[in-house]
């Protein structure tokens, strides 16, 4: 069961996601990031199950399957990103699509080749943070090619990559610790991870809120071909 | 197993941190819009000023040199290769400095005009010469323009850091032996005529540079539905 504090933070995540999408909507920011707007639903559909009805959905089974779609669409938010960025950049593109590849490929074999342990338990502890990882190092890759050939980016999708890669760190973290010593470690998983997830959530709802800075007609051009 | 991920995560952030600290957006944007306005046209001029003057000081210098020494004023030669050597000492780190700005900026651009390879007949100097000739044979040996101003800019700061070294050794070599004839003149004059054709090639370079980027922001605006 929910403990009050877990109940009181996961709702505290719930008006942070909420803050987050009535932000994208009243700065008409919902198209900046379809898979960002898509996922703040799914999340906030996942978690208001969980917390509505606990008896139901709080249990294992339940958070793999919804962790699988939120680990899809944080490996759509970082493909779109990367498109959205270099989408003016067709030589920064090329090399964007490459890094994505290699880190699918290399994602992809870890995932098949190295052994895991079988059924539900292995997929939550030994599976998920190596997507999560992969998940990383594309994030991160994005922003390294940005650095390299000198392309702005917007704001808003800077936020979304300065929330996610620190919190899959800890929360992947979290997981192979889990795996490490055999569950011993999920009391402290479970007080550390939703105050990370809300932080993470306070920074997104003042990003989706911000006015949008005075650009001057490059950095508008720049962000109209890369919206 | 379960470390592996751990690291590998840790050093997904790391990276991330690392680049998220370097991607300044206002600077970036700042560069863009700097080279892509008339302001870039200004500062072709005021480079191009600036060589002319560092140019037409050294040229001078050497030019008096040279007459002082068919006059057989040997103090009054060294001296003016002196001065013609500190005018070359003193430039050349701005010209390694514009050349390592421009080797950022090509990240910028996705294409360019066909690039010229450098007049290797034209360098007297052995060592000019030797990278000037590699950098034509790589010139015909990679696929894209951008790839080929990227080797013309390597040829020009290897040249910038063999010239002023020779041209010193020379002139102390002059200066001690206090001759009015030999190798050692012939080096000075060779490197003075190396400085100014790598001047001009960089000024050139600069040219085709701005130019690609206008045109990369010509592509920008046409992709922009409201500009």
């Amino acid at each position: 069961m929910l403990t009050p504090a877990q109940g009181a933070l996961a709702l505290a995540s719930e008006a942070g996601l909420l803050a987050a999408c009535a932000g994208l909507f009243r700065r008409r920011r919902l198209d900046s990031c379809w898979t960002f707007t898509a996922y703040l639903c799914v999340v906030f559909a996942g978690e208001a199950l969980v917390l509505c009805w606990p008896a139901r959905f709080y249990n294992l089974q339940f958070w793999v399957l919804k962790e699988a779609a939120y680990d899809t669409l944080k490996l759509g938010i970082a493909l779109e990103l990367s498109a959205r960025t270099f989408q003016a950049f067709p030589g920064a593109a090329a090399f964007a699509r490459a890094a994505a590849v290699a880190v699918a490929v290399v994602t992809a074999t870890v995932l098949v080749v190295l052994p895991a342990s079988p059924g539900i338990v292995g997929q939550a502890a030994q599976l998920h943070p190596r997507v999560l990882s992969g998940t990383i190092w594309l994030m991160a890759s994005v922003l390294a090619l940005a650095v390299w050939f000198r392309v702005p980016m917007e704001p808003l999708h800077k936020a979304i990559l300065l929330g996610f890669v620190p919190y899959l760190f800890i929360f992947s973290t979290g997981l192979s610790l889990l795996d490490l010593t055999d569950w011993g470690f999920r009391p402290w998983f479970n007080r550390l991870n939703p105050v990370a997830y809300f932080a993470v959530t306070v920074l997104w709802a003042h990003a989706a809120w911000r006015r949008r800075e005075a650009e001057g007609p490059v950095g508008q051009a720049l962000a109209v071909a890369g919206a | 197993m379960s470390v592996l991920w751990i690291v590998a995560a840790a050093l997904g952030l790391v990276l991330f941190l690392r680049v998220f600290h370097l991607h300044n957006n206002q600077a970036i944007r700042r560069d863009w819009e700097m080279l892509l306005t008339p302001a870039g046209l200004q500062a072709y001029r005021q480079l191009k000023a600036s060589i002319s003057l560092d140019l037409e000081t050294a040229g001078y210098s050497y030019g008096e040199a040279l007459r002082f020494r068919d006059a057989g004023s040997v103090d009054d030669a060294i001296r003016l290769l002196r001065s013609g050597c500190a005018v070359i000492a003193q430039a050349a780190p701005d010209r390694l400095r514009l050349l390592a700005g421009m080797s950022v900026y090509s990240r910028m651009v996705a294409a360019m005009l066909p690039v010229r390879p450098l007049p290797v007949r034209g360098f007297r100097l052995p060592g000019t010469w030797g990278v000037a000739g590699l950098a034509t044979v790589l010139h015909h040996v990679v696929v894209t323009s951008v790839e080929q101003f990227r080797i013309r800019l390597w040829a020009l700061r290897e040249g910038f850091r063999i010239v002023p070294r020779v041209v010193a050794r020379s002139t102390d070599r002059v200066a001690a032996h206090r001759t009015l004839a030999g190798t050692d003149w012939e080096r000075v004059m060779a490197g003075q005529a190396d400085f100014q054709l790598l001047s001009d090639e960089s000024l050139e370079s600069f040219r085709i540079l701005v130019t690609a980027l206008c045109a990369e922001k010509r592509e920008l605006v046409l992709s922009s539905p409201v500009v």
